[in-house]
């Protein structure tokens, strides 16, 4: 019995070694793929349409929406990734973000909480979530449960064990660089369940490396300005920070672009608001311009290595 | 009792007299003995020295309360497989209640046999008796050990037995021996109001309890469970499967009983008997009353799998006994149509498993609390309750309007020291500042939000905080605070950061 | 008054203030004095009754007093301080309150924007705005309202809360003083004398609102700066 489950197991590591091999899912290549050969991109484009489609959950931004196919997946594995741990408060918001929309989508189901795994380690290292700065967030924190294991393995065993139930309106799973533990297996895995159970699971991956995983959707997050507060004559006040703004980078989708885009999100509204480039005050550019990126610098091998880590330890 | 010295003479047959000394009013005294040493006239309270004149080869140990004491408690529990109400008694004895249990072996009889040649199975010398009342079969124990008495034998059994049968103090004893008061059957037939006022009323209240006339509860060592059903195996189970299989039949034997008395169970304990005789008791809680056989059973494959290291099977468990510690009235009706119910069981399936093979403390909610200092304004809570969870979405979470939304998603549970370089004076934010080794360049930055100390909690010294949200270059925000207003140190203010915005 | 080189406290509550204020009016005028402010203004929830011991203790130090009151509004108007202009204003003022009393039972007093539309004539009016966010629109249109009637006696109050928004909510009164042609006057708002009160102020918040201290929680001030100031700090 437990045999046969892991002879699956096996098959679909292999399946994905192969679909990895065939350049499927893998921007970096597409890119390559598209400038020297525009058959073969269109071939991937069918294959592409195989894939199950579930219910997705709009983003409010009508061209990310479109890169997602109607926008995010309420059943399966979504990946949310930062460079660096320091921009982690960056990504925590963009996957809050997600997080309060599904809850606001969801409202009418009573009970239906938001599960938040931090892995130990992760969790101190970039602070505690807090309850008042969640709350003035749009979270509702009276319905959300917190887990902070010590392990990757404890981790993903919470995230199995609350998968198998359809009770979650969604998983936030907090890990740290690319864990060996953590690998194409695991998220399979979790993808597999999280679309069966109809859940969708948040992966934040603090200062993680871009790895082939079984994610459908992969964000790269970085910071970015603000806009500053507004005053009642419609000017915006000097040096205020208004709400917050991310970078974010669609790495991987059914989609074959991998566009970027500034989103605002209005916390009081509970919704985001794209800041177009023309609208954007000169000094929002990314922190971290995409060329910078290795754009899936791994590429097929897939070689588990740690993200980058910088410095960013504790101060003595 | 002088289990202590049979067992260890057990294994050395060529043993010389044993005995155990302790420091008595200054003088070393035997306080226990084995039966060769018996034979040689020894005999317990006896002074050491006297001892060794008469009976020079005798082997000394000191005494060691605190092994009688784990010796004694592991018997209990032991015991516990007759009944769950067992009561210590000094330091050499116990009480079983056997209420209702006898049915299990036959007769009294059989079941007294039992206890009795088990023991001594386990080395262990023990003496006993039932009767209707604690302080008859103390009295029967000590003196006719392996007897049975009916209630309205009671006189007849205790009226030629010595006055010490009735567990009175040692001076009592010798002041009724005085008069010519030995044995119960002197005192029984006497007028009762000048005993008490004579000897005192400890006299008339021990008579009456070994008589049956006064009550006399016994306080259990452990909490008896409410409800509790066992399997005895004929022979020993090992493997892990095997108890998690026993244990969901054991669950399903419960499910009547829970059914007639509308309750579920909010704590559950596992009793497994090794059949060395040692207990391993495994709790496992619920969030929420629970029946159903296959979650206690699954709640259990955590457990074991939680302590695996700790659970020495050894030759293997004859008795499991599933006990329920703590119920709760279990709701069978839908609370309402939206399915939330199921919903909130689920959960708390979830919680369960979780909790049970990570620790209670493994699943948490966060509670808000009214405090200015932010560090107090929030709180983990273990998870203990799911009905609290679902209670705290009905009404939906109040947020004082009083608090502005400009507190961070992480907060730090100990502020970092930042070298703040370059701040504005008196009341800005810094220009840059160091963090974990990194410059950061401050390009915005709002505040300064005033926080003081809570007087009532910190004292009326306590720094008052000066809070900042910046953003860096970047677009990363943080939250810094000056630890004290320039006006109030002498030293220049401390930075620190506090927390991460989005 | 604004145009003084000097900062006046306005905005002074004593402990006349039932529950509110919490220290007495001569302390307030003497502590005035002394950390160099060039005048104190004492304006107490709903009465004049503690102007009158202030009043006293002025004329004796010889120090520069306004007698006022703060208007406290049943209709969700927010807070204005009266200060009379002359012996009329003064007669104004007293009438509106005992209005305001008869509409209520004894200790009292209940006041409608309409009261202070009826009896403005003479009184200066500070709008303070002192709890939460401005909400900008309804300030713009009560600021138009009352400057039809008060004109040139219409002030808009500034009180800084240490809040983390104090240069925000700076930025925006100053708009809204613009848009409404009102001109802007700095108070710190204070309920005491000096930060070491600050406990008082505490246990009268918690008596106010029936808690214990430890439970009283966010009905506390977050920190010490309800206090009179001087020029400089106010600056």
């Amino acid at each position: 019995m437990g045999q046969s489950t892991m002879t699956r197991e096996r098959l679909f590591a292999l399946r994905e070694t192969i679909s990895r091999l065939e350049n499927e899912n893998v921007p970096g290549l597409l890119k390559t793929a598209r400038k020297g050969n525009p058959a073969g991109f269109g071939q991937i484009t069918s294959k592409q349409e195989e894939g199950v489609s579930g219910p997705v959950l709009s983003l409010g931004i009508d061209a990310l929406d479109a890169i997602l196919q109607g926008g995010l997946p309420l059943g399966g594995l979504t990946e949310v990734r930062t460079v660096e741990t320091r921009d982690a408060g960056a990504a925590l918001g963009f996957v809050l973000a997600l997080a309060v929309l599904c809850q606001s989508g969801r409202q009418s189901q009573l009970g239906s909480p938001i599960l938040w795994i931090g892995q130990g380690m992760a969790a101190s290292e970039a602070g505690h979530p807090y309850g008042r700065g969640l709350e003035a967030y749009g979270l509702n924190t009276g319905c959300c449960l917190f887990s902070s294991p010590r392990t990757v393995l404890d981790a993903l065993w919470i995230a199995e064990a609350a998968l198998s139930l359809p009770v979650f309106t969604a998983i936030i799973l907090e890990v740290r660089g690319n864990p060996a533990q953590f690998g194409l297996n695991e998220s399979r895995r979790l993808h597999l369940r999280a679309r069966a159970g109809k859940v969708p699971i948040l992966l934040l991956r603090q200062a993680g490396a871009e790895e082939a995983s079984s994610a459908a959707v992969r964000f790269l997050v970085a910071p970015a300005q603000t806009t500053g507060r507004p005053l009642p004559d419609g000017s915006v006040l000097a040096g205020s920070i208004g709400n917050p703004v991310f970078h974010v980078t669609v790495e991987k989708s059914r989609a074959f672009a991998s566009p970027a885009f500034l989103m605002e999100w209005n916390s009081h509204a509970r919704r985001f608001r794209h800041i177009l480039p023309e609208t954007a005050a000169p000094f929002s550019e990314p922190a971290y311009p995409l060329a910078e990126f290795p754009a899936s610098a791994g590429g097929p091998g897939g070689t588990d290595e740690m993200g980058r880590v910088l410095a960013f330890q504790k101060a003595s | 009792m002088k289990w202590g010295a049979s067992w260890l003479s057990r294994k050395r047959p060529d043993h010389p007299p044993l005995v155990f000394v302790d420091r008595i009013q200054n003088a070393m005294r035997i306080v226990a003995l084995d039966a060769r040493a018996e034979k040689s006239g020894l005999k317990r309270g006896q002074g050491l020295a006297e001892a060794r004149a008469m009976c020079p080869d005798i082997e000394i140990i000191p005494a060691d309360p605190v092994a009688d004491r784990a010796l004694l408690t592991s018997l209990a529990d032991w015991c516990d497989r007759y009944t769950p109400l067992v009561a210590l008694d000094g330091e050499n004895g116990l009480y079983l209640d056997i209420t209702g249990c006898v049915h299990l072996h036959g007769s009294e009889k059989a079941l007294l046999n039992d206890i009795l040649s088990r023991l001594s199975g386990l080395g262990i010398e023990a003496r006993g008796a039932l009767a209707s009342s604690a302080g008859l079969s103390w009295a029967m124990a000590h003196y006719r050990s392996g007897d049975i008495a009916a209630p309205q034998e009671a006189e007849e059994v205790l009226s030629p037995l010595p006055l010490a049968a009735l567990r009175l103090p040692l001076e009592v004893i010798q002041t009724l021996a005085r008069v010519g008061l030995k044995t119960v059957g002197d005192i029984i037939t006497l007028p009762r109001a000048p005993l008490a006022r004579r000897f005192g009323p400890s006299v008339l209240l021990r008579l009456d309890q070994a008589l049956g006339f006064e009550d006399e509860p016994l306080s259990p060592r452990l909490p008896v469970a409410s409800l509790s059903v066992e399997r005895r195996l004929a022979s020993p189970i090992q493997d892990e499967d095997d108890i998690l299989e026993l244990t969901l039949q054991l669950a399903k034997s419960l499910r009547q009983r829970f059914e007639e008395r509308e309750e579920g169970g909010r704590l559950f304990e596992l009793v497994l008997f090794r059949v060395d005789g040692r207990v391993f008791r495994i709790r496992a809680a619920t969030s929420a009353a629970s029946r159903d056989p296959e979650r206690i059973s699954a709640l259990y494959r955590e457990r074991l799998q939680a302590i695996h290291d700790d659970l020495d099977v050894g030759y293997g468990f004859e008795i499991l006994r599933l006990c329920v510690l703590k119920t709760e009235h279990y709701a069978v009706v839908q609370e309402d149509f939206s399915g939330a119910s199921d919903t909130g069981r689920s959960l708390s399936a979830f919680a369960d498993r979780v909790m049970a093979r990570f620790g209670p403390e493994s699943l948490s909610t966060l509670i808000l609390q009214e405090s200015h200092v932010p560090e107090r304004a929030a709180a983990f809570l273990p998870v203990s309750d799911m009905s609290r969870l679902s209670a705290a979405e009905k009404t939906g979470t109040p947020i004082s309007a009083a608090l502005p939304s400009t507190r961070p998603l992480r907060l730090f549970r100990h502020p970092e020291r930042v070298d703040a370089i370059a701040a504005e004076l008196p009341e800005g934010a810094p220009a840059s500042f160091k963090w974990r080794r990194t410059t950061y360049q401050v390009a915005r930055a709002e505040g300064p939000e005033r926080i003081a100390g809570e007087w009532w909690v910190d004292g009326e010294d306590a720094l008052t905080r000066d809070y900042f949200r910046v953003e860096d270059a970047d677009g990363r925000r943080f939250w810094l605070f000056r630890d004290g207003l320039y006006s109030q140190a002498a030293v220049s203010p401390k930075w620190f950061m506090h927390g991460i915005f989005a | 008054m604004t145009d003084a080189p000097v900062f006046y406290e306005l905005g002074a509550r004593t402990n006349y203030s039932f529950l509110q204020g919490s220290a007495p009016a001569e302390i307030m005028v003497v502590t005035a004095q002394k950390i160099g402010l060039g005048g104190i203004g004492i304006a107490d929830r709903n009465t004049v009754a503690g102007v009158v011991r202030a009043h006293a203790k002025a004329k004796l130090e010889k120090y520069r007093f306004q007698p006022g009151a703060r208007l406290v509004f049943a209709d969700g108007t927010p807070d204005i301080l009266a200060y009379p202009r002359n012996r009329k204003g003064w007669a104004h003022l007293c009438r509106m309150l005992s209005a305001g009393n008869l509409r209520t039972t004894k200790g009292s007093c209940t006041l409608f924007l309409s009261d202070l539309l009826e009896w403005q004539d003479e009184l200066q009016l500070i709008v303070m705005e002192d709890a939460g966010r401005p909400d900008p629109e309804k300030l713009t249109a009560l600021l138009l309202k009352l400057r039809d009637y008060a004109g040139k006696r219409l002030y808009l109050g500034m009180t800084p809360h240490y809040d983390g928004f104090d240069h925000h909510d700076f930025a925006c009164l100053a708009t809204i003083a613009t848009q409404t042609g009102t001109r802007l006057i700095a108070t710190n708002d204070a309920l005491y004398h000096a930060p070491e009160f600050r406990p008082v102020a505490d246990v009268v918040t918690a008596i106010r609102e029936h808690v214990t201290i430890a439970n009283a929680g966010l009905r506390l001030q977050a920190n010490a700066e309800r206090h009179l100031k001087n020029p400089k700090e106010m600056a």
